[in-house]
């Protein structure tokens, strides 16, 4: 891709005190379908570049998506003019060193080509399940998509770094939505996009989903009888389809070092971890170890090298319950003292990095999910979820899932609707008293968390086992 | 200090020859629609009052909605200046599009690309020069801590089909939205329009600085409970942004999927004070929507508490058999107006009397949806209130309460004045719209947490 601009990129580089380009293409194809019918089939071919412009110390990023030469020589000279003008005005200046100089060329296609699906193969099959799904008693609406995507970024900076990356990827979803009287509930298949993966055609397993589809109406029906989540104080288990979500909101956004610089405080928020509570705060039980793993096979926010160039490795950040390092690429760990991780991601070419989530994941442990169950005595078991809220500072929370069964003396017994607990991050935390061993222990995904200014959502991927946590604040619904 | 400038990306006449280059080589059966989305942004970032990170950025969207037999597929790409490599590409896409569309089942819910009409509306751009943005950081924010974003340049939306419909709307708004610190305490901050002048600037930082001299006292703790609360405009605006979720959505309401059940089955009511409207007059949002029909300059969705008008697209129309009313494909509202009520901003705090000012909400989310009950934190300037009198900032609280109670029997009193909320979001591409609100003051709120 873009390689006939390497001759352009080495004229330019010497017009100005440092360059990069970030070339990005990046194809989707998402089909849905609705009650067993069409409902769209939309396409994205986004192409565009990014660059780095620097001068005086002052970096500019410039962007188009007209990469005809002469717009590529528009769009440079537009940021370096810029950042002479803008000089006075930054708050840190471009140190070269926050780049990458790696030469690389890196490919996950998966195994199967995404091209050997065609249209028709997807949108049949979901029209397909969708009448499965129809036919379930009390059923309202049914909705499945599909979603195929490839991207392929090229990166160069004048101190030579010359990085090819490619990418495929694959996300579905399904939900079925329910009534009997005035109860309405909706079952999905994890929640919200969350089979999000990454790997070639072989991640769309068709029968699987027919299978699925069997189980979220048995469940919705389960649902629809439910009496409310009762209020109280219980032991709460959670599925690694519900504790993505947990790890995200009060682990993943609160480490993010641009966060705690207050980079973000007029929108996603700050954070209550400070700089100083890196090496000290006990940030959860003994039993807690979360990685940063940008290697995990499948896990859709796997990649060998950030938009730095910089290159990602595994990385704990807490180990035995206690804050080691943070979520910050290169130039926040430069301006913020703190060991950190290759984190610093656009959205696309039209976008400037930033500090982001990639795959985060919380480590098995080794409790078998039926040990979890028998050594509960009053509890609740909850999945999947389907509400979230937070506030600034990643402190209070509130959650909700679609599906839970109360858990009384060691067993799993009835269904309840509208199940939703709320609590405090680190509080919550150190209440973690068993971790699920590898047989619990499940990747997910969403392409969908949304940060920064401007906005950018970016796919983050998040795996891990089934939790228990101790005498949690867990309510119904309206 | 202000400079006129030009878009860099495609004029109206650029995009109608696009259009017609393309319509021509359409075949008998084939009806295609083009949506242009073209923006040329500046994107200044801010932390501690000093740029963070700086984004110019010229990006050119073109969307293809391709219909033929009863299918149809849309295919969004990215386009440079050339009129004559924009058309091969348009037509290499166009192609590829006809394979895939052979592919597609028939649409059972298919509306037709039809001629909706013609329109144009364009204002000139005024760009800031970066000598008042300079002034800016080294003299109206000396001593202030600020983070935020400021934005601006020109923007245009365009639609046209291949069978006459041409609309075009082109505009540049700035906005700088922005918060300002004190420790971990902060007020929320805005400014947006078609011009930025410096004294207007200043006048809403002195007005800014006002609420955060006010949370320099320490902070109280206040207990979970039902308390009278007062939600300034944004904090309301907030709420009633949940709606755009479903809330009003004729196809939601069929499916499960809304908030606002009761109301619109007539199973409930809301608050007789309220009333709220789709409303275009202002001319800051484009009348048409995705499928180019122009909606009406005015239609009222909630009457005094009675769910009057449910946003119904041109597809919904087909598939419940029922009146389209010019709604987009998602049927959210684009331009929501709450009627102001008759509380006066000097007796707020008299007929509070006793409870919480809340200046903004953060992360709202449905803790139960077809039970239309909300939950979200407190943000920013918020404040206890005892007689009358603001006695201190307080410690960030969580709500969780039903929208029935909150905008039914718990709403007492909506201000007089009303506050403009311009579209600051950017995903994807830089959004217009707008939503105007007043205050409004609950009795009986449930804070959780
Ligand atoms: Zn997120």
């Amino acid at each position: 891709m873009s390689r006939q601009w390497i001759g352009l990129f080495q004229e330019l580089k010497k017009e100005c005190d440092w360059l990069s380009f970030r070339f990005l293409n990046e194809d989707s194809k998402a089909y849905s379908t609705r009650d067993g019918k069409v409902e769209e089939a939309r396409q994205v071919f986004d192409r565009g570049v990014m660059m780095e412009v620097v001068v005086d110390g002052t970096l500019v990023y410039a962007a188009t998506s007209d990469l005809s030469e002469a717009g590529l020589r528009a769009c440079f000279k537009r940021g370096a003019m810029r950042a002479k003008q803008l000089s006075p005005l930054k708050l840190t200046h471009f140190n070269p060193k926050s780049r990458g100089l790696y030469q690389a060329q890196k490919a996950n296609l998966g195994e199967k080509k995404l091209e050997q699906l065609t249209t028709s193969e997807i949108v049949q099959h979901q029209i397909k399940v969708g009448e499965l799904l129809k036919k379930g008693p009390h059923v309202l609406s049914s909705q499945l998509t599909t979603i195929l995507l490839s991207t392929e970024t090229l990166y160069l900076t004048s101190d030579g770094a010359e990085i090819h990356q490619e990418t495929a990827m694959t996300l579905q979803d399904m939900r079925v939505t329910g009534q009997k009287k005035a109860t309405i509930q909706t079952r999905s298949d994890h929640g919200y996009m969350a089979r999000s993966k990454q790997g070639g055609a072989e991640g769309i397993n068709t029968d699987f989903l027919g299978m699925r589809a069997d189980t979220l109406i048995r469940e919705l029906n389960e649902m629809l009888d439910a009496p409310d989540c009762p209020t109280g104080k219980l032991d709460l288990l959670l599925s690694p389809d519900q504790m993505m979500l947990q790890i995200h909101e009060s682990i993943g956004h609160p480490l993010e070092i641009d966060r705690i610089l207050g980079d973000e405080r007029n929108y996603a928020g700050w954070s209550f971890v400070k700089k100083e509570d890196f090496g000290k705060l006990q940030y959860g039980s003994p039993l807690m170890n979360v990685s940063f793993d940008p290697d995990l096979k499948g896990e859709i926010a796997s990649y060998a090298y950030d938009d730095s160039g910089t290159e990602a490795q595994k990385t704990y950040l807490i180990q035995e319950g206690k804050l080691l390092a943070g979520l910050g690429g290169s130039e926040s760990q430069e301006r913020s003292g703190l060991a950190g991780v290759s984190n610093f991601r656009a959205q696309s070419w039209n976008r400037a990095p930033i500090d982001r989530m990639a795959n985060l994941n919380l480590e098995p442990g080794s409790s078998s999910l039926d040990e979890m169950i028998a050594q509960t005595e009053r509890g609740i078991y909850m999945q999947t979820n389907r509400s979230w809220s937070i506030d600034d500072f990643r402190n209070k929370f509130q959650f909700g899932c679609e599906y839970a069964r109360l858990i009384e003396d060691g067993k799993l017994t009835s269904v309840v609707k509208n199940p939703n607990y709320r609590g405090t991050t680190v509080a919550y935390w150190n209440a973690l008293k068993a971790v699920g061993d590898p047989s619990t222990f499940e990747v997910y995904g969403t392409p969908h968390c949304g940060k920064g200014e401007p906005n950018q959502v970016i796919r983050v991927g998040h795996a891990s086992p089934a939790c228990l946590f101790s005498q949690i604040e867990v309510f119904g619904g309206a | 200090m202000k400079n006129q400038t030009r878009q860099k990306h495609l004029s109206h006449s650029d995009f109608q020859s696009l259009s017609q280059s393309i319509y021509s080589e359409l075949s008998g059966d084939e009806s295609l629609a083009l949506t242009l989305s073209a923006e040329d942004s500046k994107f200044y970032r801010f932390n501690e009052s000093r740029l963070r990170q700086a984004t110019e950025l010229t990006q050119i969207g073109l969307q293809l909605h391709l219909q033929k037999n009863r299918r149809q597929i849309k295919v969004s790409i990215f386009l440079g200046v050339s009129s004559e490599e924009n058309k091969e590409h348009v037509l290499k896409i166009l192609n590829q599009m006809r394979a895939d569309i052979n592919e597609l089942p028939e649409d059972p819910y298919f509306v037709a690309h039809q001629n909706y009409g013609v329109s144009s509306q364009i204002s000139e751009p005024i760009e800031t020069s970066i000598a008042t943005l300079e002034k800016i950081c080294t003299e109206q924010l000396k001593g202030l801590d600020l983070a935020g974003l400021y934005c601006e340049g020109p923007l245009t939306l365009g639609m046209s089909n291949s069978v006459g419909l041409d609309h075009w709307f082109e505009s540049a708004p700035f906005f700088f939205d922005y918060s300002l610190f004190h420790g971990f305490k902060a007020v929320k901050g805005g400014y947006a329009g078609a011009e930025f002048v410096d004294h207007k600037f200043s006048e809403k930082l002195a007005e800014n600085q006002i609420f955060l001299e006010r949370l320099k006292k320490p902070s109280m703790k206040i207990a979970p409970g039902k308390y009278r609360t007062y939600l300034a405009p944004a904090a309301a605006n907030e709420l009633i942004g949940m709606l755009a979720w479903g809330g009003f959505s004729y196809a939601a309401l069929q499916r499960g999927q809304s908030s606002l059940g009761k109301i619109f089955k007539n199973e409930a009511k809301l608050s007789p004070l309220l009333t709220i409207e789709e409303n275009f007059e202002n001319g800051l949002v484009p009348r048409f929507n995705d499928l180019g029909e122009l909606s009406p300059e005015k239609m009222v969705l909630i009457e005094k508490g009675v769910g009057v008008n449910l946003l119904t697209s041109s597809r919904s129309s087909v598939e419940y058999k029922v009146k389209s009313n010019g709604a987009s494909m998602s049927e959210s509202f684009r331009s929501p107006k709450v009627l102001a009520g008759t509380l006066e901003t000097k007796d707020i705090l008299k007929e509070l009397h006793t409870g919480l000012y809340l200046s903004n909400l953060h992360y709202l989310n449905y803790s139960d949806m077809p039970g239309g009950r909300v939950t979200g934190m407190t943000r920013y300037a918020c404040f206890w209130v005892e007689n009358g009198e603001i006695i201190a900032p307080i410690e960030d609280l969580r709500f969780d309460e039903s929208l029935y109670h909150c905008l039914g029997a718990g709403l007492i009193a909506l201000t007089k004045e009303t506050e403009h909320f311009p579209e600051t979001s950017t995903y994807f591409s830089r959004r217009v719209g707008t939503s105007e609100c007043p205050g409004f003051l609950i009795d009986q709120f449930t804070f959780t947490l």
